[in-house]
């Protein structure tokens, strides 16, 4: 009885921060509210007028975090999921190129050790080396530093994963018997238990991505107002909190708390959804058989 | 050089050092304070463990779940701060150093080291990992030999778990911990390596943010250094345990 309500609140859970984020992202908010510049009507509370509020100088919520996710979370994230790949194509690359052929080891570890290098630097700092340089900021150094981040944390990952994996029997059986490393990671690990491993890495740097961009937005090197931001919207009303405007802080708050929770809640559904429809497929492919066996028998 | 420019060139120096062992100060009294309160969380939550174990419903915990909430310290800092100014009158915000004691900025180090552990995951993944350590060090022989010669379990275990616990989640962890530091220091105001590079950076003074890379780089692979030793070393001991 208890696992059965835990379970369901959890899948509860999951399904309203999906619905709330999708509705907040997709539905045609504009065309109801209108979200200029007002400065009559600045921090006023949540009304029909406007649902979540007015921000310091008077522009709807709703509208401006509709527009951070569809001008800033939807590149980051897609910038995300193409550098995640590209670091697992990599690794795999690497580790093809590796096999049987000694003279590459030593540059493979050195390359291997830059990685581990630039991925333990704090991507606040490589940020604001690009925007001292470059004298500007905005997406495009985020983006440019996430990308990089991304691609070496999906190339670390998967060389760890392939590094525990090909001392397994199976990989060594398959080997021994002339299996090529292509056939072993392909069937035994993408379409193996590398997957579920490789789709939480993904929903984990989906997540990390959107603080990132947010931390460094909130420190004047992301994106820049008028551009929406969740990290520059906090900057601009910080001192409001202080003052007893709590409505602020509650709805960018939640705001991007649904958003870094999106990620995890929408894989969370979909494993669960393809699991349910396997498991239907699976117990009547049981069942079948049972009915076979009992038909030899008889 | 004339006389002058050297002097003038050396009380620079003088200045930036003195600077920089404060910023340096800071981040290593953060750092000190996560670690406090790691130690006593690990505590926390092992004697937890030891009064609410059931063995009965210990199998059940698996040993691959290994998930830890990450929470941004975006989202937690100005809620602490929103929070205990409007409720309790208190300012989280670092104070300056020239008007406060030793003792006051030690103790306004506590809540940037919650937050930076509650932010990097660290807090939760050791509740977790105390839980599942305890859970299967229970079913080794070498505890059962233990408790058949009147034993107590849970004192035998517990520097084991603990220091294991402690050193795989600093491990795990210590990646988002520095990313959200720089945050946290910024947040709060507080004037170590981070804040440090947050204002190089909007002065654009590249060589001064080397500097700061090279102070963190340094900072980071010293704890890596420590954690890596301190696994290989309880790995080693425990290879031999049954």
């Amino acid at each position: 009885m208890v696992t059965y309500k835990k379970s369901h609140i959890g899948y509860i859970w999951h399904i309203c921060i999906v619905t709330t984020f999708l509705l907040i992202a997709f539905m045609p908010w504009q065309s109801w509210i209108t979200s200029k510049i007002d400065l009559a009507n600045f921090l006023t509370p949540p009304t029909w007028k406007h649902p979540l509020g007015t921000d310091n100088l008077g522009r709807d919520f709703l509208v401006r975090i509709q527009e951070t996710i569809n001008t800033a979370i939807v590149p980051i994230w897609l910038i995300t999921i193409f550098s995640s790949l590209l670091g697992i194509l990599i690794s795999i690359y690497i580790i093809v190129l590796k096999q049987g052929n000694k003279v590459l080891t030593l540059p493979i570890q050195l390359f291997n050790f830059i990685n581990i290098f630039i991925a333990s630097i704090p991507i606040g700092i490589i940020t604001f080396f690009w925007a001292s340089i470059h004298e500007k900021a905005g997406l495009t150094p985020v983006l440019i530093a996430l990308a990089f981040l991304f691609t070496i944390r999906g190339y670390l990952s998967t060389l760890n994963l392939y590094n525990h994996d090909c001392k397994l029997g199976f990989w060594q059986a398959n080997s021994l018997l002339g299996g090529t490393v292509h056939h072993r990671i392909w069937n035994y690990g993408i379409l193996g238990h590398w997957r579920e491993h490789l789709v939480k890495i993904l929903s984990f740097n989906l997540k990390i991505a959107i603080t990132i961009e947010a931390s460094l937005s909130y420190l004047g090197f992301g994106i820049q107002e008028p551009n929406p931001s969740f990290g520059n919207m906090l900057a601009s009303h910080f001192d409001l909190y202080l003052k007893g405007y709590y409505h602020t802080l509650i709805v960018l708050l939640a705001a991007l708390l649904i958003t870094c929770l999106f990620p995890s809640s929408f894989t969370f559904l979909v494993k669960n959804l393809l699991n349910q429809n396997f498991k239907k497929r699976a117990g009547q492919d049981k069942i079948r058989r049972l009915i076979q066996i009992s038909a030899r028998n008889i | 050089m004339g006389q002058k420019q050297w002097l003038l060139v050396k009380s620079k120096k003088s200045h930036l050092s003195k600077t920089m062992i404060k910023y340096l100060q800071t981040t290593i009294l953060i750092i000190g304070w996560c670690f406090v309160l790691s130690l006593f969380w690990a505590y926390l939550h092992y004697f937890i463990k030891t009064k609410t174990f059931n063995p009965k419903r210990a199998r059940e915990i698996t040993l691959k779940r290994n998930s830890s909430l990450v929470i941004p310290s975006l989202i937690l800092a100005p809620l602490f701060i929103a929070l205990f100014y409007g409720l309790f009158r208190i300012n989280l915000l670092f104070p300056i150093h020239f008007f406060s004691t030793f003792s006051s900025i030690i103790l306004y180090g506590f809540m940037p080291a919650f937050i930076a552990l509650l932010a990097s995951g660290l807090l939760v993944s050791i509740a977790t990992k105390i839980g599942r350590e305890y859970c299967y060090w229970q079913s080794r022989p070498f505890t059962l030999v233990a408790k058949a010669y009147g034993k107590k379990s849970h004192k035998f275990l517990r520097k084991l778990i603990i220091i294991k616990t402690l050193a795989e989640s600093w491990a795990q962890c210590l990646p988002w911990l520095f990313g959200e530091l720089i945050v946290i220091e910024c947040l709060f105001n507080a004037p170590g390596l981070g804040l440090d590079a947050w204002h190089l950076a909007k002065t654009r003074n590249i060589s001064g943010l080397l500097e700061i890379t090279i102070w963190l780089a340094a900072i980071y692979g010293m704890l890596i250094v420590i954690c890596s030793t301190i696994n290989k070393w309880i790995g080693r001991r425990l290879d031999g345990y049954l």
